[in-house]
């Protein structure tokens, strides 16, 4: 979303996901909107601890990257382990995603056609356009160099028509 | 983003929870499937609390779920002292039904501003 209004210092979760949620596990219960404030608040808190946490297994390990794996042993360390066996779940699906759409892209870029075989075709097609165009090129030619001639040709004659009237002075003159 | 629908079946936008962690100028660099685990563990504690939190509102035989319904349940339960600083920041709500019960409760936490003052709001009941 490119939208000017609202700070980075005001992340939290969108509103609406929230009042979803407690539409969704409180059907019949009406809740008071200072009390939905809060609870915006809290998710915040919560990513904040799980993260922090979560960092911190990171950084005892060797890795540089905070994975799932870490995120499930901060769940488990902060006494959220109820939730692993939901959010292993989760994590399974993402795989299983990233798995699909990695193997859909390896198909699209073969589409039978084996590389070697393509790069063939290409350079046929280059090949049949730079013969194409110096054809072209040649035709081209032909036809200035036609029409240079022609011009010199009618030039030519224009010019000898003119000498026809005074021919004869010159001639004797030119024999002498 | 123009003509993103739902990758993963989470609740809560990955892209947002990412931005919320890095925040925290001590993490780093997070694997793309974290943000999405997060949603589905949020998704998890936030049925938990509002579970626990109208089984306090129902005790109270009060029709509306408030904001002192919910500071109760944070400080009644152990897995939810990582709330107990952001509940007692929160402005008490004044119903009828206590106006002085939440009176009493804000100058506790007027008290428990004071550092090295153990907060007695555990034991005060609302």
């Amino acid at each position: 979303m490119a939208s000017s209004s609202g700070n980075d210092d005001d992340l939290t979760i969108p509103r609406a996901a929230i009042n979803k949620m407690i539409k969704e596990t409180l059907p019949n219960v009406r809740v008071a909107n200072d009390a939905r404030e809060l609870v915006v608040n809290c998710c915040t808190e919560f990513i904040h601890l799980i993260s922090s946490e979560a960092n911190e297994i990171c950084n005892k390990s060797e890795k540089k990257t905070i994975s799932p794996e870490h995120v499930i042993n901060a769940l488990e360390s902060l006494g959220f382990g109820s939730y692993i066996a939901e959010v292993k779940d989760v994590l399974q699906e993402c795989k299983t995603v990233a798995l699909k759409r990695r193997k859909a892209s390896s198909r699209l870029e073969n589409l039978g056609i084996p590389e070697e075989e393509l790069l063939r075709q290409q350079q046929e097609l280059f090949a049949k356009a730079r013969q194409q165009q110096a054809e072209l090129a040649q035709q081209e030619w032909l036809q200035m160099q036609q029409a240079a001639q022609q011009a010199q040709l009618a030039a030519a004659s224009a010019s000898s028509a003119q000498q026809a009237g005074s021919s004869q002075d010159e001639d004797e003159e030119d024999d002498m | 983003m123009p003509g993103q629908k739902r990758k993963y079946n989470v609740r809560f936008p990955p892209g947002r929870i990412k931005k919320i962690m890095q925040k925290d100028t001590e993490v780093g660099r997070i694997a793309s499937a974290v943000p999405i685990i997060i949603s589905k563990a949020l998704e998890m504690f936030l049925r938990s609390f509002l579970t626990m939190t109208c089984k306090i509102t129902q005790s109270r035989n009060s029709r509306v779920m408030s904001i002192n319904h919910m500071k109760q349940c944070i400080h009644s339960e152990k897995l939810f002292d990582f709330l107990k600083d952001l509940a007692d920041q929160a402005s008490t709500a004044s119903t009828s039904e206590c106006k002085c019960q939440s009176h009493f409760y804000s100058i506790i936490c007027e008290n428990a501003q004071v550092p090295g003052k153990k907060m007695k709001a555990d034991t005060v009941p609302l």
